[in-house]
Parts: structure tokens; sequence; C-alpha cells
């Protein structure tokens, strides 16, 4: 096995394959994507220069490989409304995947988490996997995405604030099904 | 009735912390193995793409074209191809010889049957190394010519949908029509590596009148045109974009047989007038080519405050200036369609790729205003990649040359 593939490997594979499958929520396809990571790793190792950490570099990559993978899913042909609402909408094209059995086993309120992340914006989703499911700094994650750190902690702010919407209408709805 | 208000901040952020971890299933060695075999595969691929891409280059009569193709279709991808610009060094610089050189080119071709004239292409040939060693990582990001090729222009946005990144696709004119160039155009672009929105206009069939300047635009009746206002503008600009370099004048729009398109609140667009203004300045996405990206001006907008914004960063979306904030560009006359500039520097400016790239992003700027040559004045350096700048300067035709996947006509 190639060595740089291997010291790459156990470093981060765990944490990188995690963050590709919270913005995808697929298993499978979470684990075609991250070869694809890989290959675009090795291809480009030579000319990492060491402006960001090796670790924001290869989070920066499996977070493009992410973004593709959802512009060819929502790549249709005849459509030009796509074209400029990626930011808004991109990630609205996943739906009734399943559930992997490390969520199943969970509780009923990390189900509701597990769902309400993915009606939050593709940029509030991949700074709140990053910040508390991963737990990176605000510096990393500015680094990762491409933002501001000012950005960062404006989409962080937005996006809990949104989740914790979106969690308190799930409980709502919820209280309502039970008194039925 | 009241909200339920359970979570609070805190709580959300508690629940997010015991997410659980998903594990990969597959093995190191089973993710290696098929991470060898992708690389493996991909390699294939791109080489099957080369020849598709070049088999045509054999097959022209004229080797005189072919050298124009080397110029022209190379792409500015400069972290997989770099461009070199020696080669068109040699053709640019020696254009008074041109028929010499071309004929040093087929001897080049034909070296097995006369070994007077191969040897007289090693020469040039030794000549043109000499001159890589200096050049050979300098990009391109135009291209300058049209000669004997038939050109075409994609705009597609950049994922912020702030900006136009415009491609340049060229075919000999002889070999392929502008069918064939348009529907090869979008089968290659590709927006993943390239860093921006899908084209959004592979379903378009695109109908160019090169002598009336107009091009008829139909669109397929299942086609999902824009509604927002937002969105409507950057429809426009986008096809304006495509075809300002080709000079086009009115795009005609068809929905299958009927005239127009239904935008947003417009009862019905029939046509587009290609008018606007736009500056290019330097798209430089994390991973991916850099590129030149157009942003469009208000139409009052002068060729002074063009330049002026040629040296305005936006780092938030990845677009930098293209003039460095040690330079100094300033218009001296404006004559007819003539420009001339001072350029001055607070530091040696040397012949290198910030240099490259601030000419040509200067010379498409200011061919938006109607300019179609431009002397530097008190350049430091007399030449530049491939530019004299001890002599007028045409502008270029187009931004961004890019490889066209297309097969070899029969």
């Amino acid at each position: 096995m190639d060595s740089i593939f291997q010291d790459l490997y156990e470093k981060y594979h765990k944490d990188v394959f995690q963050f590709v499958f919270y913005m995808v929520k697929n298993r499978e396809q979470a684990e075609d994507l991250v070869q694809e990571v890989y290959i675009k790793v090795l291809k480009s190792y030579d000319r990492f220069n060491g402006d960001s950490s090796e670790k924001t570099w290869i989070f920066s990559i499996a977070r493009h490989v992410t973004i593709d993978f959802f512009r060819k899913q929502k790549r249709k042909r005849n459509r030009f409304l796509e074209f400029f609402d990626w930011g808004e909408k991109g990630h609205l094209i996943q739906d009734d995947q399943p559930v992997p059995e490390e969520i199943a086993l969970q509780n009923e309120e990390i189900h509701r988490m597990y769902d309400c992340l993915e009606r939050c914006t593709m940029d509030q989703k991949s700074v709140i996997i990053l910040r508390y499911i991963q737990s990176m700094s605000i510096q990393e994650t500015a680094e990762i995405l491409g933002m501001t750190v000012s950005k960062v902690k404006t989409t962080q702010h937005r996006g809990m604030k949104a989740l914790q919407t979106f969690m308190n209408e799930e409980a709502e709805e919820g209280i309502k099904r039970e008194t039925k | 009735m009241k909200q339920n208000n359970k979570y609070n901040d805190e709580s959300v952020r508690d629940l997010l912390g015991q997410m659980p971890n998903v594990e990969d299933r597959q093995s190191a060695d089973e993710l290696y193995k098929k991470v060898s075999k992708a690389q493996f595969q991909e390699e294939l691929d791109r080489s099957k793409r080369r020849k598709h891409a070049t088999a045509w280059i054999a097959g022209l009569a004229s080797v005189s074209i072919v050298v124009l193709i080397i110029m022209v279709i190379v792409p500015s991808m400069k972290n997989s191809v770099s461009y070199d610009m020696a080669n068109e060094e040699s053709s640019s610089s020696e254009e008074q010889n041109r028929d010499k050189s071309t004929a040093e080119h087929e001897a080049k071709l034909e070296q097995d049957e006369s070994s007077k004239e191969s040897a007289s292409f090693d020469a040039l040939e030794e000549k043109n190394n000499s001159f890589m060693s200096e050049q050979a990582t300098l990009s391109s990001h135009v291209i300058r010519s049209s000669e004997g090729m038939r050109t075409a222009v994609a705009a597609v946005s950049d994922p912020s949908g702030q900006y136009i990144v415009p491609f340049s696709f060229g075919v000999p004119e002889d070999q392929y029509s502008y069918e064939e160039l348009y529907e090869a155009m979008a089968t290659s672009i590709d927006s993943g590596k390239w860093n921006t929105q899908p084209y959004p206009f592979s379903a378009v069939t695109f109908d160019v009148n090169e002598k009336e300047k107009t091009v008829e635009a139909s669109f397929p009746s299942d086609y999902e045109f824009p509604s927002s206002s937002t969105q409507v503008y950057l429809f426009k600009e986008s096809l304006k974009a495509m075809f300002n370099p080709l000079s086009i004048k009115t795009i005609t729009l068809k929905t299958e047989d009927q005239e127009g398109v239904q935008l947003g609140n417009y009862d019905t667009l029939t046509n587009i007038q290609v008018d606007g203004k736009r500056l290019y300045r330097l798209y430089k996405p994390q991973t991916g080519p850099e590129l030149l990206i157009a942003k469009t001006l208000p139409n009052d907008s002068t060729v002074e405050d063009a330049l002026q914004r040629l040296g305005v960063d936006d780092p938030d979306v990845n677009v930098y200036r293209t003039i460095p904030d040690r330079i100094k560009v300033q218009i001296i006359e404006k004559k007819e369609n003539h420009l001339n500039v001072r350029v001055t520097s607070s530091e040696i400016l040397g012949n290198n790729q910030e240099t490259l790239t601030m000419i040509e992003s200067i010379l498409l700027t200011v061919k938006q205003y109607d300019y179609e040559e431009v002397t530097f004045h008190q350049f430091p350096v007399d030449q530049v990649g491939g530019y004299d700048l001890t002599r007028p300067i045409p502008v270029p035709l187009a931004a961004n040359p890019m490889p066209l996947e297309i097969e070899q006509p029969n």
C-alpha cells in the first residue's frame, strides 16, 4: 500500500468519512465519495504547499467532492433555475435515504436532529457538521469551506437558529400526533 | 398557538455532540485497491480524451492551421496543463517569417523524407527549447486570434452566482459546423473540475449568422426558464457573455417553433441586444484551474472605471485583482480604437504569470470599450509571455480556452 495513502488514512479517514456521510446521508454513497477524495488528494499531494494544514486541505477536497456530487445529482439538461440557486437549495435532492444502523439505534431526538439537519442550507449544514459533530475550530471550518471567519460565525448562528426552529416544530408536530 | 420552545442553542448543541459515528465498512486495503483501480481508469480515460482532442489535428491538410490550433486550443488549466508560451512566441514574434516557419514545421512532419528540412526544424526547436526554459510555467488565459477557426464561448456562473466564467472552444472552420461545435462544447464543460455551476444551455440550439451578426437560440418546450428577477438578469447576462466576444449584436429567442421565451414577469422576450460591458479578473478557487472571470459593469462606466476595478479583490468568492497594488496603470491617450497606457510599478515587474495575467485581463477589459489595440508605455520589460510590449498589442478574441472533446470528422 502506498505510504502516503496509509498515512493519510490513519490520520484522517474516520473524520473525513464522517463528514462526507453526514453531508450526503447515504453510507454507500459516502463510501464511493471518499474514494474520490483520495484520488484527488493523491493526485495533488505533490502540489500541497502547506498554506493551510494538511487536515483542512483534505477536508476542503472532501467538501468539493460532496458539492460536485450534489451538482451531478441535480443536473438536468434543461433547467436554468438550478444554475443560480445552488447555494440555497442544492441539498434538497437527497430524500428518503436509508437510515444507517448507527442512527437507527439512537433515540427519537437524534432521529429528529438527523432529519432537521437536512432542512438547513448547504452552507449551514456544512458549518454545523464541522463545528458541532466534528468539533473543528472556527478557523479550521473557515479554511475548509473557503469562508471568512466572520462568514462562518454568521452561518453558524443562522444555522443553529434554524435548527432550533425546526426541532421545535418537529416536537410540536409530535405532541399534536400524540394527542390525536 | 404557542410554539413549544423545548430546544435552545445549548440543547441543540448537546444533541449534535451526541450524533453517532457512522463507520466506513470497507477496510483500508479494499479502499486502496478501489482508489488504485479508479486512478488507473482515470488515466486511461484521459489518454483517450487526449486522442479525441488531437486526432483530428493530425488529419489536417494545412500545416499552418496545425500551428494555429496548437496556439489556440491548448487549455489554460494551470494545474493540469502548462501552456507552453514558447510555441506561441515562436509563431507570433516571427510573423514576418511565417512562410519560412511553416516550411520548417512541414519539414518536421516530413523529416523522414528530407534530412535537410529536418535539420532546419531542429534549429527552430532548439531555439524554442531555450526560450521554454524561461517560459515553461506561464499560462495564457486567452485566445488571441480566430484565423481559420470557428470559436464558441460558453458562459457559466461561478458557485456564488455573482460572476460569469467564460470558456472558449475552437475548431477548424472548414472541418466543423457551429452546430457540431456547440454540441461538443456542451459535453466538454467539466463544471466539477472547473469549479463552476453547470452549463445551463446544453439543450439549447444556437444558429449563428456571422454575416448578419445574429444568433437564433432555440429552447426546448420543456426548458424551465428563470422566474425571479435576479435569475432573469443572470440568464440574459450569460447569453450576452457567450456572444459578446464573437461580435454578435442580437440574440433572437425561440421556444420550439414559437417566437420568444417566457421569463419571469416579461410577457414574452423575443430578443436580447448584446450590449453592456464586462471586466475580467482572476478566479482562484482552492482546487482546479485559475480562470479569468467576468463581472458586468454599469452601461455608463468608463474604461478608466474598469481599469481601476481590476485592482479590487473579492476574496469571499475567490475572485482576485489582476492589477497588483504596487502597479499603476494610467491611460495617457485614446486614439480611435487604440489605447495608450502607462504602467508604473514601485517594484520590479517580471516576465511572470502575474504580469501576463494582468496584461491579458487589461486587454480583454478594454476590448469591451471597443478598443482594438493597446500600447503599453514605459513597461519595465519588453517581453511578457508571448507579448512583445514594445509594439501595439491587439486585443484577444476570448477568455479561457479549453480543450474540446470532439470526434475527428469523417
